[in-house]
């Protein structure tokens, strides 16, 4: 019976514990702005800090933060009117495959392939190209003389290599998949009018840990 | 002399701006030479902007080799050190290889001419 009413969230707003993931679905959620705070609580306590993920704590923190630029990156890059939408879904091991934790951020801007070809005046960049850029460690379209930037996706690319999960990212004519030592760049020919980035992380701690952990 | 990051920032350091509080609190006790403790108790998510403002940006001023030996860090997870450890390797590339810019954009001129 408790477990009934922690689920349906009636002994939440009475002032019980969190509010519980409904199911196996992570929460759909809107970002109009940043703020820091709310999203850190959002991945902590209804994705990756849910327990479906067996990973240690200090990795889990990181994992988050990766995810935490990916949308700093579309709040700042992005020009997205609606601001950042996610969600996600923890699927269970079945039919030999391994349980997966998924997580989708999702904004409606400019794209980041419309906005590397702005940041180079080129609007003949090929979308793969473009990509690839993205990834290199230390890019952004956002320029500095005072610090270097552009670690967000390369850092997230890291974990989840680690771990034998995935990353797909669709923005405009361009696609990435990025899976243990594969990344695969691809011009479309279908369009996106922003960007969508998927993060499948294996819920294995066999799979996800740092050699000196 | 002793910095809590969590007391500064708060539990959770991920932006730039976040970073510039730390860098602010770093850069002159490090110009002066002294030794400096960050102390990474209590803080439970980074980001990698973070780190950018409050340490990358200090190799603008401090070379590496000096950096590396004047700021120690405490509380650090592994992760956590991933993450700086990427950090001050690019920074370090960056403000020291006035060619580096060029070879970043080689990359996007080689895609334009395909």
């Amino acid at each position: 019976m408790e477990d009934h009413l922690r689920r349906n969230g009636f002994l939440h707003a009475f002032g019980w514990e969190k509010l519980p993931p409904t199911g196996h679905a992570v929460p759909y959620r809107q970002d109009k702005v940043l703020n820091s705070a709310a999203l850190t609580d959002y991945l902590m306590n209804s994705w990756i800090g849910t327990g479906w993920v067996d990973v240690s704590e200090s990795l889990s923190r990181a994992i988050a933060g990766a995810v935490c630029e990916i949308y700093m990156n579309a709040h700042e890059h992005s020009e997205s009117s609606v601001g950042v939408f996610s969600c996600g879904q923890h699927y269970g091991a079945r039919y030999g495959r391994e349980a997966i934790l998924r997580l989708a951020v999702v904004d409606l801007g400019i794209g980041i392939v419309e906005n590397v070809r702005r940041f180079a005046k080129n609007p003949g960049i090929k979308a793969d190209d473009a990509l690839r850029w993205a990834f290199y460690n230390g890019s952004s379209t956002k320029h500095s003389d005072t610090m270097r930037r552009g670690l967000g996706l390369g850092l997230l690319r890291d974990f989840v290599q680690v771990n034998g999960g995935s990353l797909q990212l669709h923005t405009n004519d361009g696609q990435v998949m990025i899976r243990t030592g594969q990344d695969e760049y691809a011009t479309r020919t279908a369009h996106f009018g922003g960007t969508v980035v998927v993060i499948e992380i294996v819920c294995d701690e066999r799979h996800y840990h740092f050699k000196n952990e | 002399m002793k910095i809590s990051v969590k007391e500064q920032v708060g539990p959770n350091c991920l932006t730039i701006d976040d970073g510039e509080i730390i860098y602010q609190l770093l850069h002159g006790p490090l110009m002066a030479g002294e030794d400096v403790e960050l102390d990474f108790g209590g803080v439970e998510v980074i980001a990698s902007p973070f780190f950018n403002a409050s340490v990358g940006q200090l190799l603008r001023d401090i070379p590496e080799h000096d950096l590396r030996a004047r700021l120690h860090f405490e509380g650090l997870s592994i992760a956590g050190t991933h993450v700086l450890g990427r950090v001050i390797a690019n920074s370090a590339e960056y403000y020291s290889n006035p060619d580096m810019r060029r070879t970043i954009d080689e990359i996007l001129d080689g895609g334009g001419n395909d």
